[in-house]
């Protein structure tokens, strides 16, 4: 493997050819790091869900006891449930409003293009919690911002809605939240896809007669192709795995209608001290995730040939 | 004329959605200078009818919680930003140089399993991630919030693209002189990165800054908390029920850092993101 630069070199180890020496060497830190924070937490997890272990230090195996439990646990099955609804919702829009913005923002003479590309850009660097009270407030019945812009357009019948407080609108309302923080950042990585498209293969399908939405269509969707790939895995990883929105805004309820699969985790072991129970529920996520991730990158590497 | 109605159009629909995007922030910053009786009004008062900035010093400083202040949170925020930005500068440079510029067997699977790591979310590792951080005996304390975004699949990722594009000839002409490899490292390649510190730096401050469910999960004695935390002690359902220009207030002051520091590096920020959608090599 290594270079003939590198084998003429007079400190050259017998054995281990210096590339790899210093590379390992270089590397070594992250290896570190892969073993204590992903690797071990992972093994950690699985051991522990295999047992009833609570936060003590007892741990009884008891096999696949906890994932059949789970199977037919209808508060697992309604945080799933809860978790698909919302990154659903919150990741479609926030995907298609990203690319629309892309698409809109893709014109450098446009003046005041910088100043947009900002503004889009702002609720993403800000956190969670301290746009979470001002989410709260937004939501308010009656008195919030929301009632306040519902009058000013004469909505008056829907200023007293309880957006966090009603089942069918806290999934909307928290959707609501996470597509005014994640889109932008979406939108940046789509502009700069777009920009990455040579400029003559549009211009020559216009020439060829082709309308505006036939070229975004048939040529910059396709070429699109790999940053899509991007946008909806990342999109998807980091909704589904949101805890702070859902417990700014609702806390998981009403009702169980946004207890979410991070909630579920995080109150079943850090309140109710199930740890084997917490840990078993974990695994199933993870493959969840992992599923996703590799099936969305699938379907979307093919769907645009057949 | 066809072009410029198309202009007319994009400029609506940017104008509405960048109205959306800063609409709650610029009624936050409103809310926060306001009396408490014209916070919640309708129609909603977009200017203050009486300025009243002694709320920042209020919210600032008066010992909301038991004995602590935004203050102290603030503290140990900044402490656990600047600490976690500057750690991971000098590791993922470290680590990005090793898989920018050497070969050896097994270093691309590597690569990818750092980078497989970015497709799962840190809330389904939490709860063995607490038992490690409990073993290493770093429970309720800053170093906890530190260590493990010290180094990540995203921050290993952007510094090996960055270094790729470095000439390797400048590392062979030192070799000849007789340079060891780590000073080939200091002081000749980490000082020709440049604005992609600033890129590591402001994209690990922002993570940092902003966690929450970490801190929530591994930290339990208040004057270690950081700002997050502690602003999740107000809210709906707490005891300030009413001092609702105080909450805008101590919000205000909690984007504040991280917006300044996005507005002084908005390009490096950029460029980071765009390198770590694989768009620039």
């Amino acid at each position: 493997m290594s270079s003939s630069a590198s084998r003429a070199d007079p400190r050259e180890h017998p054995l281990i050819p210096r590339e790899t020496k210093y590379g390992l060497f270089f590397v070594s830190p992250s290896i570190l790091f892969f073993l204590v924070f992903w690797i071990a937490p992972v093994v950690l997890a699985l051991y522990y869900s295999l047992t009833n272990w609570k936060i003590g230090p007892n741990a009884t195996f008891v096999g696949l006891r906890n994932y059949a439990d789970l199977l037919i646990d209808p508060r697992f099955r309604q945080a799933t449930l809860a978790s698909a609804e919302l990154t659903g919702l919150a990741v479609a829009s926030t995907v298609l409003l990203a690319l629309g913005l892309a698409v809109l923002l893709n014109d450098d003479a446009l003046p005041g293009n910088r100043l947009f590309k900002v503004l889009i850009i702002l609720p993403v660097v800000t956190d969670w919690v301290a746009t979470g009270l001002v989410w709260q407030l937004v939501f308010l019945p009656n008195r919030g911002v929301l009632p306040g812009l519902f009058s000013l357009v004469g909505l008056r019948a829907w200023m007293g809605l309880g957006w966090t407080s009603t089942s069918s609108l806290a999934p909307m309302a928290i959707a609501l939240f996470i597509i005014w923080k994640t889109t932008g950042l979406y939108a940046i990585i789509f502009l700069a896809g777009l920009k990455g498209i040579p400029r003559h293969f549009a211009e020559a399908a216009v020439v060829d007669g082709a309308t505006g939405w036939q070229v975004f269509q048939q040529i910059t969707l396709p070429l699109l192709r790999p940053i899509s790939v991007f946008v909806v895995v990342t999109a998807f990883v980091t909704t589904v795995g949101l805890f702070e929105p859902v417990f700014m805004l609702t806390g998981g309820g009403p009702a169980d209608a946004t207890r979410v699969l991070p909630i579920f985790l995080y109150e079943t072991f850090f309140q109710f001290h199930n740890g084997g129970y917490a840990s078993a529920a974990g695994v199933l996520f993870l493959l969840l995730c992992l599923a996703f991730a590799f099936g969305a990158a699938r379907v979307m590497r093919y769907s645009f040939y057949e | 004329m066809r072009h410029f109605q198309g202009r007319i159009v994009r400029y609506v629909c940017l104008t509405l959605y960048g109205a959306f995007s800063v609409m709650p922030l610029a009624w936050m910053v409103s809310a926060a200078f306001k009396r408490p009786q014209d916070v919640l009004t309708i129609p909603i008062r977009w200017v203050p009818p009486v300025w009243q900035p002694g709320n920042f010093v209020q919210a600032l400083l008066e010992p909301r919680f038991s004995g602590s202040s935004l203050l102290t949170f603030a503290l140990n925020s900044i402490f656990v930003a600047v600490v976690t930005s500057l750690a991971s500068i000098i590791l993922s440079s470290f680590v990005g140089y090793g898989f920018a510029k050497f070969r050896f067997r097994g270093r691309d699977p590597l690569l990818w399993a750092m980078l497989s790591t970015t497709l799962l979310p840190f809330s389904s590792v939490i709860i063995p991630l607490y038992l490690i951080m409990r073993g290493l005996g770093l429970l309720d304390s800053l170093w906890a919030l530190i260590v493990p975004l010290a180094l990540t699949g995203q921050t290993i990722f952007l510094a090996r693209q960055f270094i790729v594009s470095l000439p390797s000839e400048l590392m062979d002409a030192a070799r000849v002189d007789g340079a060891g490899e780590l000073q080939i490292f200091g002081r000749i390649m980490f000082p020709l990165l440049g604005p992609a510190i600033a890129t590591l730096g402001i994209l690990t401050f922002l993570v940092s800054w902003n966690q929450f469910l970490w801190p929530l999960v591994v930290l339990s004695s208040q004057d270690h908390f950081t700002v997050p935390l502690g602003l999740s002690l107000m809210g709906l359902g707490s005891t300030f029920l009413v001092d609702y220009h105080l909450w805008m207030a101590a919000a205000t002051l909690a984007v504040v850092p991280p917006l300044v520091f996005f507005l002084l590096l908005e390009r490096p920020y950029l460029r980071g993101l765009e390198t770590l959608s694989g768009l620039k090599e």
